[in-house]
């Protein structure tokens, strides 16, 4: 079963988590820091669709690590991976998610808070001004937010033409880091938040957050296709290289012979090493060789969706207008349409398992497990259907269907935001 | 110009669309049966518990664990308590056959008398477990007196 949503997933379930609350939403990091882990930590009974065996790649790292340990590494190198700029946008994702927390800032003030890149303006916190009341804790969480921008980092030029990162709200600005994370911009928005409706604004913000996660995790996504662990290669191997080592590796099959090795090479070089032999016996050529032992669940066949191409979220008419398209080439049956339809006006999936539409399909109530898999298959066929219709520009295409042959790993550059 | 549902761009679009509906409907699903879960977990009584009782360490004004070795009262647990970048891990080993039998892969809670914790978490089969906690001056003195309660 292919689990392509596990990412998006994990997502949307931080997501639910930043609107949990009655009337408002108040931010707990640590709370959240330990519910997140938790829920990283689950094996669960179908462990391939496990975020801890799927995401965190227990069971296909090496070390002798516990579910939770492993869990909270993969949140440092993941949710607190500072996002970089991609090409000429001003923002990243983990600008954009801070951006969106602080719009929904409970205090008066917020909703017209904004990101600007500016040349003329300087933090400024007045004594006597009209800001939000919680600015001053806002502000002060930023400033504790390393300001380091990494070499290579876009961020250099654009900071020198288009200035420095402000937040305004109300008269106060203060500076925004380059790097920011996905939790950085969790931990520095306001702690009190409003809740958003279920529905088109859910929708938006959990949008956003999914391609923030997307974004965050596509490195540590790479890593787990190539084989090799994050934690061990991710300071000597560019993203680059590890999908370059990705696709060799897939395509070596387990035979671990230099004979099959060199014939591989033919098709797929790896960047930075001269020949097949030279790779063979370079540290990562023996450490793929001894992944093949140690490995104990295969993810290439059940990895997620690496995301990152660049959709928006359609109005509920022009979805319903792409779901009869799709039912009359085919790509979507009756059941389908119907099901997504349902979803797309605020159905739970736990009310439609019990529909007579889905007892029909099913032949009888689905488990959970049946329900999560054909959700799963539903999402892998409309990427497949999609790629098919050359949606996505052979120069920028990010997802190639795991139905297909070839490179999985083909999406941009994951180091940066996107 | 009009929705085009077969241009390039509207078949991202939906394609992202129905990620976010599908992904955020299974999330949703997934935290209702866990609400469910817990909550019939949580009245349900520990099959076996094993309490803690740091007195050295209790004794101080400031707390300070440094990493050493703690076993339950009467055995069966050891734990390891040490202080992280900010968080304070304990990490806990059961032993003996028996314990393992007993307490291996099961659901399990640590709970301090004072209130300040109450983290749920699940032993390993080889009966190992970290629980990362915050420190703070609230739990570190929970962790004078806590227990383990291991759940069937």
């Amino acid at each position: 079963m292919s689990n392509r949503l596990l990412v998006a997933k994990f997502a949307a379930h931080l997501a639910y988590l930043l609107n949990d609350g009655q009337d408002c939403v108040e931010i707990n990091a640590f709370a959240l820091f330990h519910k997140l882990n938790q829920t990283l930590s689950q094996a669960g009974e179908d462990q391939a669709n496990s975020y801890l065996y799927g995401l965190v790649g227990f069971g296909s790292l090496p070390g002798d690590f516990e579910p939770e340990e492993l869990a909270q590494k993969y949140f440092d190198f993941v949710l607190k991976r500072p996002l970089r700029l991609a090409r000429s946008n001003p923002f990243h994702k983990g600008h954009e998610l801070f951006e969106a927390l602080c719009r929904r800032g409970l205090a008066a003030g917020w909703a017209d808070a904004e990101l600007v890149r500016s040349l003329d303006q300087t933090a400024d916190l007045p004594e006597a001004g009209h800001f939000p009341t919680d600015f001053p804790g806002v502000l002060e969480r930023l400033n504790e937010i390393d300001r380091h921008i990494s070499k290579g980092n876009p961020a250099h030029t654009t900071r020198a033409q288009q200035g420095p990162i402000f937040l305004k709200a109300g008269s106060a600005a203060a500076e925004v880091p380059e790097e920011l994370s996905v939790w950085g911009g969790i931990w520095c928005a306001p702690a009190k938040l409003v809740k958003l409706s279920q529905g088109r604004a859910f929708d938006a913000f959990c949008s956003l957050v999914i391609k923030a996660v997307e974004a965050a995790n596509a490195p540590y996504g790479a890593f787990l296709r190539a084989g090799l662990s994050p934690f061990d290669w991710s300071e000597e191997l560019s993203t680059n290289t590890v999908k370059a080592i990705a696709a060799f590796r897939r395509e070596i099959d387990g035979q671990h012979d230099l004979e099959t090795w060199r014939a591989v090479w033919q098709r797929r070089k790896v960047p930075g090493f001269a020949s097949a032999d030279i790779f063979w016996a370079s540290d990562v050529g023996r450490a793929l060789r001894n992944r093949a032992v140690v490995q104990r669940v295969e993810l290439d066949d059940n990895m997620p969706d690496p995301g990152g191409f660049d959709g928006e979220l359609l109005t509920g008419e022009e979805f319903k207008r792409c779901i009869k398209a799709r039912l009359e080439d085919r790509t979507l049956n009756d059941f389908d349409a119907w099901f997504l339809n349902r979803l797309a006006e605020g159905a739970a999936i736990g009310d439609l398992a019990e529909a007579p539409e889905t007892v029909e399909r099913f032949g009888g109530r689905p488990s959970g497990r049946e329900l999560e898999g054909y959700v799963n298959d539903l999402y892998e066929r409309m990427l497949t259907a999609a790629h098919e219709a050359k949606a996505f520009a052979e120069d920028s295409a990010k997802i190639i269907p795991i139905t297909q042959a070839g490179d999985q790993t083909s999406f941009k550059d994951a180091e940066h935001g996107l | 110009m009009g929705f085009d549902p077969d241009s390039a761009k509207a078949w991202r679009d939906f394609v992202h669309t129905a990620k976010v509906l599908l992904a955020s409907a299974l999330a949703r699903h997934e935290m209702a049966r866990h609400a469910v879960m817990k909550t019939e977990a949580a009245g349900s009584a520990p099959v076996r518990v094993f309490e803690f009782e740091l007195l050295a360490a209790a004794s101080r004004l400031e707390m300070r664990f440094e990493g050493g070795e703690v076993l339950a009262r009467g055995g069966g647990l050891k734990a390891v308590i040490a202080e992280l970048d900010g968080e304070l891990n304990v990490k806990l080993q059961l032993l003996g056959y028996s314990t393992l039998k007993q307490a291996a892969g099961r659901e399990a809670r640590l709970v301090s008398d004072n209130g300040a914790i109450d983290y749920a978490f699940r032993f390993s089969k080889t009966g190992a477990a970290t629980c990362v906690l915050a420190n703070t001056a609230e739990v570190k003195q929970g962790l004078g007196h806590f227990t383990v309660q291991i759940f069937d």
